[in-house]
């Protein structure tokens, strides 16, 4: 049993960042399995491809040069993560007072004890094989009332075909604190690597944390799985932009747990070739009065497949909630597929909630109208398309990071 | 050199498979303003989008010479380079692309495509504020999206505007006064009146005489059934006006 599991991953050695945990995870993914098409979730999701793989230990990092080309060229604090592995090289971490950085393989116990929270409360079989396979994790914390002005930035690169990287990253924001992580996800000379990431994130009562998030791994996989828990008064905001890569599954689960918070996702996906993007979502009211906004667009050219599924549960008590959804997508050609389901559960009676989805193509009438003006025809189309998106980029919080996800598009 | 800007020459063009336009002939010659009149469903917007090179209108037969060039034969965007504009009936909304931007992005791909220098950011501004001012352009929406949450006159305005920061040796105007009230109307034709010049023309498309009291015209065409039945003055517009179109067609 547990060597068919594990089969694309038994040239993996297990982590030695909380020896005991781990053991826990292996036994956790054995017991439920990898996802199939059988499971409702993933019923869109091509794992079989990425099953059929035999993937390796990563390499030490070895990159000597920042790969500018393909980042947006910010001037903040930067930790460079290689291949799972903090490349000392180009990290570069001004000291910030109130703002701690450290890593699983450099603390003890107690930073053991403060994780895995949130994400205890989902099974989700990619995240326990993180927790079994961890290489490297980053812990950020931001003390009470400090308000970080100049943004992180946590660039997550793989620079070696056909490994397996498991990374993690885990935010604790104080009371009042504030933050802003500018997370990019991209390959280096890479092709047929799996990048596993995990994010978990606790905003304490009143704290703000805003984070940014860049995919763009052409011919890798990629699975994110981010586990979000708010206090009261608090806010969170996350928009991400993924570009490229055989298979992106971002999996976004947030419990908002206090009342008057505020919670923003937002995604735009381009999706081109024979690339498959898929963002699933799920929006957890446990508390009343709070308000919820989710806005993903897509745009699906060639053969690619794209995929929303945003959920949200409105549990018993939580009344007054405010939650809006909406999902938008753009087929290019003929062949691109999206498969869009937009979820509310409700178990409160005073809510106000409302989604929706449409598809389309770009509109003619559009088109010829900016053509008969004289804007050439591939011109228009990017004009069009980077008005489809403008409302989420205008969300960016970084104008560099927005210049680049802008010019991204086609 | 030709004095003339567009010559029409027997087009005949089907939408769907249905004939739309039956052997339509017309000459523009420079510094002319032409007006074509007509009931409803006699063809006046099928002329305005074939001109403009709308795909879904499929020309059967006959020619259009643009200034020396088989206008049939150009992309629209390469028809706008060459100087031809088309002031929509209904212009469309375009949510997230600014009014200017796309002004800018069209016209430097023009001036690329005639080989001329890119216009600065300065040039590009000061001509902005003069072409605005012409046809009354509220500030703010210049910056907006293009036309998105415009009035119907505001949207009319803006198809001025845009007239005339492109300069185009000719301009069509199809149906500018639906939707618009007397001071628009008024501030529109103004604006079509100072770009008027003798090395440009107008074809003014429209249902009513109004319009013609602001926009004077040199000739005045009725259209009926895909062609051109009779050709006149501005007096002919008056005829009309009193008459009817029925007076024409049991003319026939």
């Amino acid at each position: 049993m547990e060597k068919e599991v594990l089969k694309s991953f038994k040239n993996l050695t297990p982590s030695s960042i909380f020896l005991s945990k781990s053991e826990n995870k292996l036994e956790s993914l054995i017991k439920i399995g990898f996802p199939n098409r059988n499971s409702e979730n993933w019923k869109y999701t091509k794992l079989s491809k990425l099953f059929k793989s035999n993937f390796n230990d990563p390499k030490s990092p070895s990159l000597k040069v920042y790969p500018k080309s393909k980042l947006p060229s910010t001037s903040t604090s930067t930790i460079v993560v290689e291949n799972g592995k903090i490349n000392t090289h180009l990290t570069c971490l001004d000291n910030i007072d109130g703002l701690e950085v450290a890593l699983f393989s450099e603390s003890g116990i107690e930073l053991a004890s403060k994780i895995d929270h949130t994400v205890s409360n989902y099974e989700d079989a990619f995240t326990y094989l993180n927790g079994y396979l961890l290489n490297e994790g980053i812990n950020i914390k931001v003390k009470k009332h400090i308000k970080i002005s100049q943004p992180l930035h946590i660039v997550n690169v793989v620079t070696k075909s056909c490994v397996a990287v498991n990374s993690r990253l885990n935010i604790e924001l104080e009371e009042c604190a504030e933050l802003t992580v500018l997370q990019s996800f991209i390959s280096e000379n890479s092709s047929s690597s799996f990048v596993n990431h995990v994010t978990e994130a606790h905003i304490s009562e009143n704290a703000n944390l805003h984070i940014d998030k860049l995919q763009d791994y052409q011919n890798n996989y990629n699975i994110v799985s981010e586990y979000i828990n708010q206090k009261s008064n608090s806010s969170f905001t996350i928009n991400t932009f993924s570009y490229s890569g055989l298979l992106i599954r971002n999996g976004l689960n947030i419990d908002v747990n206090g009342q008057n918070c505020h919670t923003e996702l937002n995604g735009v996906f381009t999706v081109s070739e024979n690339d498959y993007i898929d963002n699933h979502t799920l929006v957890n009211h446990l508390e009343p009065n709070c308000q919820s906004h989710e806005n993903y667009k897509g745009i699906i050219e060639d053969e690619g497949i794209g995929v929303f599924n945003g959920k949200v549960i409105v549990h018993k008590d939580a009344q007054k909630i405010q939650a809006y959804q909406n999902n938008n997508n753009i087929l290019l050609s003929d062949y691109s597929k999206v498969f869009a389901k937009p979820e509310l559960e409700i178990f409160a009676d005073d809510v106000k909630c409302s989604h929706g989805s449409t598809t389309g193509q770009l509109d003619e009438e559009a088109l010829f109208y900016l053509q008969s003006r004289g804007v050439g025809l591939g011109t228009a189309q990017k004009l069009l398309l980077e008005g489809f998106i403008a409302e989420i980029a205008d969300k960016i919080s970084c104008e560099k990071f927005k210049e680049y996800v802008l010019g991204k598009l086609i | 050199m030709s004095n003339t800007i567009i010559k029409i020459n027997n087009l005949r063009c089907e939408v769907e498979g249905q004939e739309i336009l039956k052997g339509l002939n017309l000459d523009v010659k420079k510094g002319e303003i032409h007006a074509i009149m007509g009931p409803n469903g006699s063809g006046k917007s099928t002329l305005s989008s074939v001109l403009a090179g709308k795909e879904e209108y499929e020309v059967t037969s006959g020619t259009v010479d643009f200034l020396g060039n088989d206008l049939l034969e150009l992309s629209p965007e390469e028809r706008s380079w060459e100087g031809l504009f088309l002031a929509f009936q209904y212009p469309v909304e375009i949510p997230g692309v600014s009014n200017v931007n796309f002004l800018r992005t069209a016209l430097n791909e023009r001036n690329k495509f005639l080989e001329k220098d890119q216009i600065s950011a300065k040039d590009f501004l000061a001509m902005v504020k003069e072409k605005a001012a012409l046809v009354g352009l509220n500030n703010k929406l210049k910056n907006r999206s293009v036309n998105e949450g415009f009035s119907g006159g505001e949207k009319k305005r803006n198809e001025i505007f845009q007239m005339a920061m492109l300069e185009p040796k000719l301009s069509i105007l199809d149906e500018t006064d639906s939707g618009l009230d007397i001071d628009a109307l008024k501030i529109v034709s103004d604006g079509v009146n100072q770009l008027k010049s003798e090395k440009t023309a107008t074809i003014v498309i429209t249902h009513y005489q109004r319009l013609l009291d602001y926009i004077v015209p040199d000739f005045v065409h009725v259209l009926s059934d895909g062609k051109i039945i009779k050709s006149g003055d501005k007096s002919l517009a008056l005829e009309l006006e009193e008459k009817g179109y029925d007076w024409l067609k049991s003319d026939i």
